[in-house]
């Protein structure tokens, strides 16, 4: 065989093999091959474990501590080497009797105190159920759970707390997605329920957050799969809220990756999944300077079905969180006030079947996706924005999730 | 556009993947039952000759060319042999270095009347006309019933031609390919070839139990005189003669097997150009092959094998329409795998290869095998440069049949067999 024929074989061979590189690279992690070079450095040099996340001392004597949350923050302090937040996020749920507002009252009411103690501020999610289930939205309106949401805040004004000590709160989050009880409410709704709730907070805690959270993706009841998200404006959702009568609007935006086998493409670039327009235009119409973002990645996906499961390695993550922070800091240039929050908990064992955490124990401290968690926490505070992290370690058992209730 | 080529080319891989896992199953399954079956035809014979084996004279051809290195090892090889009634025909086919000085120093050295240690030993200079002339010019001067065809760069084991006549006892038996295993040689060329060898021959034990073997390499094969009668002798006017009259005698339904016990070394490519070369040579004699006798494949003709034409020679095609897709398939499974960080498939890949090395390790008649089993994790990098050196040859086999091109004699350095011949083999 001549050489020409070896080298021209060979230039074959080659392009093939790299034409099918390329394929896989672009089909499962949204890649092409010019950006291979990036990806190995990004494997190499910015994965490197950052020695630390922040200059900050970290939060003292957590280490001790059995309130989930601290618990968890404690992790991060240790995986990190330095301070990683003040800001925790944590869900509650709604009562359905007045004792069961009083129980839910006193708990909540530890816990602040706890977080209150050791400097952390709350961002608490108030989750649309009971132990009945899914709140009906409209029997909300009605003003069905009136008392007991009064009998609530009571409580936990008589156990002491203070405005500052009950943080920022975030009713029904999320209530623009279709597995919530929305049957028989509009988007219009929402905002008479929200400003409801928050009116109630008000009454006992006049200088509490109150905040709105809404998903960057809405849906139809009857095209409920992630991939028919619709990015579309959330004004419609706010019209009945009062100018001032939030501190905050959040945006909830989450990367999505088709199912192993699926044919459909990707969204893993927050300018889609987490456009800052969204957030903005709600916090103009709602005369408020401060956004937040409610988002995360995850390392795998659809983990309970072994033939739709998906794996995304530390580098698409870190390009994920990338931009993110890209996202972000277009908002703060803008002159609002931008702060996120890091949804990093493993769900990967419920119906969710997400796993959005960053390690499983601290023995996995040095792996990279680790590291792309600390690229990021430096990342976001270098651009001077505000973080705060959703991570319980493990569900509380007497608070229904959201993905208890979602499809199967 | 990406994400539809990923799933076809992953379909295209499940496919052939699956097509090939039904092959290597089947392979490694019926593989075994060799044994039973060559053992019972031995006793068949035995019971029907009533422990009278008839003695058949054995005619060792070795065609030489320029294989000064190796020659009088060879012959030594079979001089060595248990078996008595052999003749060796030694044809010089024009060499241009000192194979003739060599072979007249040994048969000087060696022998006064012709004969040594009882085999008569014939030489025979002529002017270069290609191997298949000289493989017919020594047919055309042989006296025995059998033609044993051994290449000038192989020896054979010290009970080579025992066990091969045995095989010859039974008479519907037209010829045998022995078991060729490649010369040690501790190059990464040499381990690559020798592990292909053990796979490659191991395999030939299940065409032997379909009785579909239809490759008698020139290496190491025998047949039995009256073929040439019947078909012809060696076509002249191809580089791959041996193929060719392995796939005629095929045609006209001879009965063929595959001689496990009857072992040849022989000297692998030392260099990746001639290892080229010689997979060129093999690929493009085979296409020729395929083409000249086309009507076998799927042919119901009563004199054509059916395992041969409806599973051994399709899937030696479907093989090498995988080949064509290999630098694809492989690259996306080590692909999918390090970006997926799922190995699943590709540990797969690897134990099923572990699993034939294992098999083959169990079956094979050298505790040496054992030794390579531990090689195993490293085969996979081993084949992928030999896919390369098969996909080289595949693309110019192919341009060579387009333009109508023949292939050139191959010629390589040659270093000479390490082996010698005083082993006996039995069969495992």
């Amino acid at each position: 065989m001549k050489k020409r024929h070896i080298i021209c074989y060979s230039a074959i061979f080659l392009a093939l093999s790299l034409f099918s590189f390329n394929i896989t690279l672009s089909a499962l992690a949204n890649r092409n091959i010019g950006t291979l070079a990036s990806m190995l450095t990004a494997k190499a040099a910015s994965l490197p474990s950052p020695s630390v996340c922040t200059n900050e001392n970290r939060i003292d004597n957590l280490s001790d501590i059995t309130t989930a949350g601290l618990r968890e923050l404690n992790q991060y302090q240790n995986i990190c080497g330095s301070f990683v937040a003040n800001h925790m996020m944590l869900l509650t749920s709604m009562p359905n009797s007045t004792k069961n507002a009083i129980e839910l009252a006193d708990s909540m009411a530890a816990t602040l105190k706890t977080y209150s103690e050791y400097g952390v501020s709350p961002i608490v999610m108030v989750e649309p159920v009971t132990s009945w289930g899914l709140v009906d939205f409209s029997e909300y309106e009605s003003g069905f759970y009136d008392d007991w949401i009064s009998a609530y805040f009571k409580e936990l004004k008589l156990q002491g707390l203070t405005d500052s000590q009950m943080g920022t709160w975030v009713p029904f989050p999320e209530a623009n997605l279709p597995y919530w009880n929305t049957a028989n409410t509009t988007a219009s709704d929402f905002g008479v329920i929200v400003s409801k709730y928050l009116e109630a907070l008000e009454g006992y805690f006049p200088n509490a957050q109150g905040s709105i959270l809404l998903s960057s993706a809405t849906y139809t009841d009857t095209n409920f799969s992630w991939q028919n998200e619709n990015y579309a404006s959330l004004l419609p959702y706010i019209t009945n809220i009062e100018p001032g009568l939030v501190d905050s609007v959040g945006l909830q935006g989450f990367p999505w990756m088709p199912p192993e086998g699926s044919t459909a493409a990707p969204i893993t670039n927050a300018n889609t999944f987490l456009n800052i327009k969204q957030a903005t235009s709600m916090a103009d119409a709602l005369k408020t300077k401060e956004i937040w973002f409610n988002t995360g990645t995850f390392s795998t996906a659809y983990a309970q079905s072994p033939n739709s499961i998906v794996f995304v390695d530390a580098s698409t993550r870190l390009q994920i969180l990338d931009s993110i922070i890209s996202e972000a800091s277009i908002a703060k240039s803008k002159g609002y006030d931008v702060s996120i929050n890091l949804f990093a908990q493993d769900q990967s064992n419920t119906k969710e079947a997400i796993d959005w955490s960053y390690w499983h124990s601290e023995a996995d401290e040095s792996n990279i996706q680790a590291d792309a968690m600390k690229s990021f926490i430096q990342g976001v505070y270098s651009h001077g924005i505000q973080l705060s992290i959703f991570d319980n370690g493990e569900q509380a058992s007497n608070i229904p999730l959201i993905q208890d209730y979602m499809p199967e | 556009m990406n994400t539809e080529l990923f799933i076809i080319f992953r379909t295209l891989i499940f496919i052939f993947a699956t097509l090939m896992l039904v092959k290597y199953y089947v392979f490694m399954v019926i593989g075994p039952f060799y044994t039973v079956k060559e053992s019972l035809r031995e006793l068949k014979i035995t019971k029907q000759q009533k422990g009278k084996p008839k003695r058949l004279v054995i005619s060792v051809i070795i065609p030489a060319r320029d294989e000064e290195v190796g020659i009088v090892k060879t012959v030594q090889s079979v001089i060595a042999n248990t078996y008595s009634d052999v003749e060796i025909i030694i044809v010089n086919d024009g060499s241009k270095d000192r194979t003739d000085e060599r072979v007249r120093e040994f048969m000087q050295r060696e022998t006064s009347d012709g004969y040594v240690n009882g085999k008569h030993l014939v030489y025979f200079y002529k002017e270069n006309a290609g191997k298949g002339a000289a493989l017919n010019y020594g047919i055309e001067r042989a006296t025995g019933e059998i033609i044993m065809t051994i290449d000038a760069d192989s020896v054979v084991a010290k009970d080579a031609l025992t066990n091969m006549a045995v095989y010859f006892q039974d008479d519907r038996i037209s010829a045998v390919v022995g078991n060729v295993k490649v010369s040690k040689n501790e190059t990464v060329i040499g381990l690559i070839q020798r592990l292909e060898y053990m796979f490659g021959f191991y395999f030939k034990r299940t065409h032997a139990v379909l009785g579909a073997e239809y490759i008698f390499g020139g290496a190491c094969a025998a047949f039995r005189k009256s073929i040439f009668d019947t078909l012809g002798l060696f076509d002249v006017h191809i580089k791959t003669e041996d193929i060719e009259m392995s796939m005629r005698i095929r045609f006209n339904g001879h009965v063929c097997t595959y001689a496990e016990n009857v072992i040849c070394y022989t000297e692998g490519a030392s260099t990746v150009a001639s290892l080229l070369n010689q997979r060129l040579r093999w690929k493009k004699g085979r296409f020729d092959t395929f083409l000249k006798y086309r009507s076998l494949f799927w042919s119901s003709h009563k004199d054509h094998n059916k395992a041969l034409a409806f599973f051994i020679l399709p899937y030696t095609l479907l093989s090498e329409a995988q080949l064509f897709f290999e630098p694809i398939g492989i690259t996306l499974l080590l692909s999918y795998s390090y970006i997926s960080g799922d190995y699943i498939s590709l540990t797969f890949g690897v134990m099923f290869i572990f699993v034939i090395y294992l098999i083959n390790a169990i079956f094979h008649h050298e505790g040496m095998t054992l030794k390579l089993l531990l090689l195993f994790p490293f085969s996979w990098p081993l084949f992928y440069f030999l896919v390369w050196v098969e996909y080289l040859a595949l693309l110019q086999s192919f341009r060579m049949l387009l333009k109508g091109d023949e292939i050139e004699w191959q010629r390589w350095d040659r270093t000479g067999v390490q082996e010698l011949p005083y082993t006996n083999t039995t069969l495992s």
